[in-house]
């Protein structure tokens, strides 16, 4: 049995607060990693695991501080360690890759510099024996052009790519542990999985222990062997993630785990009948990039090209993609953020852009959206009374009494009652400044909320609460959602209807239940294998339920559209269409 | 880099030219005959005429500023009506002076600010720190002219150590000019420190927060190893920048203190002649003045990418 | 913006305690003096302090102290008016540039780099050329300096917050654009002018003290603390203090006033810690 590459035993951090005390974040945290082995720290913001994972390297923020506890590195004692010992340490043995790709490599220095300068500080070897190292590293991460990628700057690559690139040369060292603070939060779908299943095989392969942090439940089950559960600081669960999911022992890991969104919760639909509210017939939206030189001309840029869906009324139809996929552009055209370039919308049967003022006005009372970041979307100067009555602003005949008591009254609904209505948005939490964001959405009754991203920045627990509101709301009221989302679990449980938007065209579109369950086109099979789901297990366990669906091949004469010219749609079932190409 | 070197120079034609404008504007502001106010108090009918002709006061006002803009390109400024001499030849003679006071100012700041600026960053709230930031501040606050005359005081009157009037060009004695100089570039020199070392210092605290710095460290380099490879690159993108800008007010700067110490710069040939009423003189002072900051300005935007590979496009 | 809690830091304490002497000493100034500023008294030539005169006398017989409260009222004055002014053109400039866009933004930009290639002082020295010494003429030609750079600010403000999504939010229930511009946008930049005024302030009274020490500012007999340094340089020698004097005043003067910016600076604003 061998002795675990790394041990924590009684961890406790502390951060000073402005007031001059000091409070615990992390509060007598145990664990180990055996070597080889890929352990998760799992927790919602505030759970302290990003501050273990930089405790290892002694690399907190200035204002933490290891109050107590020992961390033991292949026997050696890590807290206590003086600073030079942390320099060996650090690169050599145990690696640290970073959530921000985007900020994590030094844009004053090339990548190969940056590669090398552990490998030569560390290793000791000459200029050219580092590089073919880290060329080599480059490659087995799947870099296209590594020489060339040797002689760039970190900021001509893409984000998944960056973090494939810190992966290497994090893992050219070959250290004993690798700490992967949120490595793929800020990626899409597809190459998170990408990213993941590098770094699972390659410290597969060289041995590397590996701690994972992450708040993704689906993720780390789908890659970590042990699971560690952290709340506000604490342990409260930990153990083989199989185990974990089977047979969750604490409330938390079972509130959590129940959190995740799922089928269950909406159970089977049945299809919405109705008429159409919203009709968006080949619609493109086309961008100019200012050009430089005003004897320039400026580029064009199409975020949405010949786009067609309908949205019925009293349904919730979901926008699914990754980003640059059109979709958010879409509902930004819905609410006149933008305008089309190209086709019509036409709303209860009537063509929105042939809007004059009056009926532009009265449009706008109808279709409202809820934004994705809680923190930029409320102004910051007012209290959330005014924020909500400034909705009612537009709706004639009513008094400014009026409209505060009819904000309250909205305020309440979205659970936000009394008092609450005085209060400035910074001393709310994400959650509920997203209830804010929903209830001055709805205040004027629209018939149509396009909810762009709305419950991305938040936990999993809070997740659920604004879900769950969100379909309340629905059934009491009888809006029409447009639900822009890149989380293929949340729409899984929220939507009627899907559509799945890839680089600005619609590859496939139909019931949940169609989509999820047969998909057609290649690219939502690969979204949907992205998305690892934890499902029910019978009793009060879980499991990873990975989706496995055959590849349906295209009619005789067509491939599967992929970018590139008109595609052709066809309905390969009732109301489920895929775009194609021919061949 | 091609790309962006001839954006930057295209940008600052423009701007040149709406300075040109506004000179020529300002010179057409005062009040009088224009003719007559190039010339001064001579009274000579012929050399009115003429001044007429060549200004062409007789065609619309668009048509006088290409004809004026046109004798600038071709060098040729008019004549100083105190000194009968050409005065672009004038402007070359006393721009010399000030380049030996303006540029070792700027010099020598820049080499005191940086590091100090840096280090104050790194040992944020520490003594070192808040020692740095408050020195800073009080020499900022201290107006260069008056620390100057304080020297002239102290280290000329009282001790006797430097000269107090005069000019001697360190290019030509070096042992002498320096005397000199001494005085009049410490003031400035101290001043400007000041205000870059908080440049430097904030852009330095900008860059620490940043994650590549703790990236940098989790490779197991040395304090110093992160400092100088890492952070100074990117911090010093913005306080380049500010060193041009620091130029430009030690151009103004440098006017009050060489009137301080009757150096015959630039500055004091502008005071001089505006006292004089000697338009051809201020006007040229005035062109030339800009003309050189906006081109120092260019120079330090075409290093920039220098610092900053994603300003490079 | 949290006001209470700016008192706490102690750049805010000690510059806030050097602005009030030396606003105070403005306002008492203009008010009242021991002696008469401008007048004459050539019995009582250069004399060093003394309880009869604290800071001493001029070349003229005038009592410096009355000349330093005097003139303290008049610099000051002078810096007021110019940063009102320049705040209301500046930002009216930089907030309909940022907000409009478009060619408006582009000539505009354009003409206020322009007016940024003049060394400030320069631009001073050129239009006071122009209008010959007077506090008018100060006044407007340090306005025009020093306008770009609120416009400048003020633009970029804008441009951020109007990317925030509670502008996008306003514009979607169905504000019209000024509307949103004025309850949303532009209060929400108001903490970097609060900012830039301060500092503005300063670099007003250090241009003003220039001029003045040049004889290009404000005309004598009145007496501002430039023109009285202008003047003590031919004593300087029999009479230090007529230098000392006007050059801590205003030295102190503007350390009270950036201790007090930074203080401000560093509680509603770091974005702006590059000025």
């Amino acid at each position: 049995m061998n002795a675990p590459t790394l041990s924590i035993e009684g961890l406790a951090v502390a951060v000073r607060t402005p007031e001059g005390g000091a409070r615990r974040v992390v509060d007598d945290v145990s664990f180990d990693i055996a070597p080889g082995k890929m352990v998760a720290l799992v927790g919602e913001s505030g759970s302290g695991k990003t501050m273990i994972g930089r405790s290892v390297l002694k690399l907190l923020p200035p204002v933490a501080r290891t109050e107590a506890g020992r961390i033991l590195f292949k026997g050696t004692e890590l807290v206590a360690a003086s600073d030079a010992q942390m320099r060996r340490v650090r690169g050599r043995e145990i690696g640290m890759v970073f959530q921000e790709p985007m900020v994590s490599l030094n844009p004053a220095l090339t990548v190969g510099f940056q590669m090398m300068e552990a490998l030569r500080l560390h290793h000791r070897v000459t200029e050219a024996e580092a590089r073919r190292q880290a060329l080599e590293m480059l490659e087995r991460v799947k870099i296209v052009d590594p020489h060339g990628c040797f002689r760039a700057y970190p900021h001509q690559y893409s984000g998944g790519m960056r973090q494939r690139i810190m992966l290497a040369s994090v893992l050219v060292m070959r250290p004993a542990l690798l700490i992967a603070d949120e490595p793929t939060t800020a990626l899409d779908a597809i190459i998170q999985k990408e990213v993941m299943d590098i770094m699972s095989e390659l410290t597969r392969d060289i041995g590397t222990a590996v701690l994972l942090v992450s708040h993704d439940l689906g993720m780390v089950a789908s890659y970590a062997d042990e699971v560690v559960m952290l709340r506000h600081g604490k342990v409260v669960e930990k153990g083989a993630t199989q185990e974990i999911l089977l047979a969750p022992r604490h409330e938390y890991t079972r509130m959590l785990l129940e959190s995740l969104p799922t089928r269950a919760v909406s159970g089977g639909r049945p299809e919405v009948a109705g008429d159409n509210l919203v009709e968006v017939d080949k619609v493109s939206v086309e961008f100019r990039k200012k050009p430089r030189f005003f004897w320039q001309r400026s580029e064009r840029f199409r975020a949405v090209d010949g786009a067609s869906l309908t949205l019925r009324k009293g349904e919730t139809l979901a926008l699914v993609g990754e980003s640059g996929s059109g979709k958010t552009t879409i509902g930004r055209a819905l609410v006149r953020l933008v305008e089309e370039s190209d086709g019509r919308i036409r709303f209860e049967g009537r063509e929105v852009t042939a809007f004059d003022a009056r009926s532009l006005a009265a449009y706008r009372l109808q279709t409202q959206m809820v934004f994705q970041d809680p923190f930029s979307s409320l102004d910051p100067r007012m209290t959330l009374a005014a924020i909500v009555a400034e909705g009612l602003r537009t709706l004639p005949g009513l008094s400014r009494a009026e409209r505060d008591t009819r904000a309250r009254a909205m305020l309440a609904e979205v659970g936000l009652p009394g008092d609450y209505g005085d209060r400035n948005p910074h001393e709310l939490s994400g959650g509920q400044r997203q209830r804010v964001s929903i209830a001055r959405a709805i205040v004027a009754t629209p018939k149509l909320l396009v909810a762009d991203e709305p419950v991305s920045a938040l936990d999993v627990t809070v997740q659920k609460q604004i879900l769950t509101l969100f379909s309340a709301l629905q059934a009491k009221f009888g809006f029409s959602y447009l639900f822009i989302s890149h989380d293929l679990g949340v729409v899984e449980q929220i939507a009627d209807r899907v559509v799945v938007m890839y680089r600005g065209h619609i590859v496939e579109q139909g019931t949940r239940d169609q989509v999820y369950d047969s998909p057609h086109h290649p690219y939502t099979l690969r979204l949907l294998a992205a998305t690892p789901r934890i499902a029910r297990a019978g009793g009060s366990g879980y499991r990873l339920v990975r989706h496995e669906a055959a590849q349906a091949a295209a009619p005789q004469g067509f491939d599967y559209f992929s970018g590139g010219g008109a595609p052709v749609m066809h309905e390969v079932a009732p109301g489920h269409i895929v775009a194609l190409k021919a061949a | 880099m091609l790309r962006y070197t001839l954006h930057r120079v295209a940008l600052a034609v423009p701007t040149l030219l709406i300075v040109a404008v506004i000179v020529f504007v300002l010179m057409r502001a005062i009040p009088g005959d224009p003719a007559q106010i190039m010339l001064g108090d001579l009274e000579n009918p012929r050399a009115l005429a003429q001044m007429r002709s060549d200004l062409g006061l007789d065609r619309p006002v668009a048509m006088q500023f290409v004809i004026w803009l046109k004798r600038v390109f071709a060098g040729d400024l008019g004549n100083s009506i105190a000194q009968q001499r050409p005065v672009l030849e004038m402007l070359w003679g006393a721009f010399g002076v000030t380049a030996t006071l303006v540029i070792p100012a700027v010099a020598i700041a820049s080499l005191l600010a940086i590091p100090l600026g840096m280090i104050a960053a790194w040992k944020q709230n520490t003594l070192v720190d808040v020692t740095v930031v408050t020195a800073a501040i009080v020499f900022l606050s201290i107006p260069s002219f008056w620390l100057g005359l304080i020297f002239l005081l102290v280290f000329g009157l009282k001790l006797d150590l430097l000269p107090v009037v005069g000019y001697v060009s360190p290019l030509e004695d070096f042992r002498e000019g320096i005397r000199y100089l001494i005085m009049p570039v410490t003031a400035l020199a101290l001043i400007e420190t000041g205000v870059l070392i908080r440049m430097a210092r904030s852009s330095t605290i900008e860059v620490l927060r940043l994650e590549y710095i703790t990236h940098a460290r989790a490779k197991g380099l040395t304090e110093t190893a992160v400092a100088l490879r890492h952070a100074l690159k990117n911090a010093m993108a913005p306080t380049w920048t500010m060193i041009g800008l620091a130029l430009g007010s030690l151009l103004g700067g440098a006017v009050v203190t060489e009137t301080v110490f009757t150096l015959p710069g630039i500055g004091r040939l502008l005071v001089d002649s505006i006292f004089a009423r000697d338009y051809p003189v201020v006007q040229g002072c005035l062109l030339f003045i800009t003309l050189i900051y906006v081109l120092v300005n260019l120079a330090v935007d075409l290093c920039y990418p220098l610092f900053d590979p994603r300003v490079r496009l | 913006m949290s006001w209470r809690s700016l008192w706490r830091r102690p750049n805010a304490i000690v510059g806030g305690l050097l602005l009030l002497v030396m606003i105070g000493a403005a306002i008492v100034g203009v008010l009242y003096t021991p002696y008469d500023p401008v007048a004459n008294d050539l019995a009582t030539r250069l004399k060093p302090p003394s309880p009869a005169h604290w800071l001493g006398t001029d070349e003229w017989g005038r009592d410096v102290l009355s000349r330093l409260l005097f003139g303290a009222g008049v610099s000051m004055t002078i810096s007021s008016f110019t940063v009102l002014a320049a705040v209301a053109v500046g930002t009216l400039l930089g907030a309909a540039a940022g907000y409009f866009g478009g060619w408006f933004e582009r000539v505009a930009m354009a003409l206020l780099d322009a007016l940024l290639a003049f060394p400030s002082l320069i631009m001073a020295l050129g239009m006071m050329a122009v209008f010959g010494p007077s506090r008018t003429g100060v006044i407007a030609a340090l306005t025009l300096a020093y306008m770009p750079s609120v416009a400048r600010v003020v633009r970029g403000s804008v441009l951020s917050v109007r990317e925030k999504e509670y502008v996008e939010a306003s514009r979607v229930m169905g504000n019209s654009e000024p509307f949103t511009m004025f309850r949303h946008v532009l209060p929400n930049c108001v903490a970097p002018i609060i900012v830039l005024a301060t500092a503005l302030f300063g670099w007003a009274l250090l241009a003003e003290s220039a001029l003045s020490f040049l004889g290009l500012g404000v005309p004598p007999p009145a007496s501002s603390w430039g023109g009285m340094l202008s003047d003590s340089r031919n004593y300087v020698g029999q009479a230090p203090w007529l230098a000392l004097v006007p050059g801590i005043s205003i030295s102190l003067t503007l350390l009270g006033i950036n201790l007090f910016g930074d203080a401000l600076r560093d509680q509603f604003d770091p974005r702006m810690k590059n000025l």
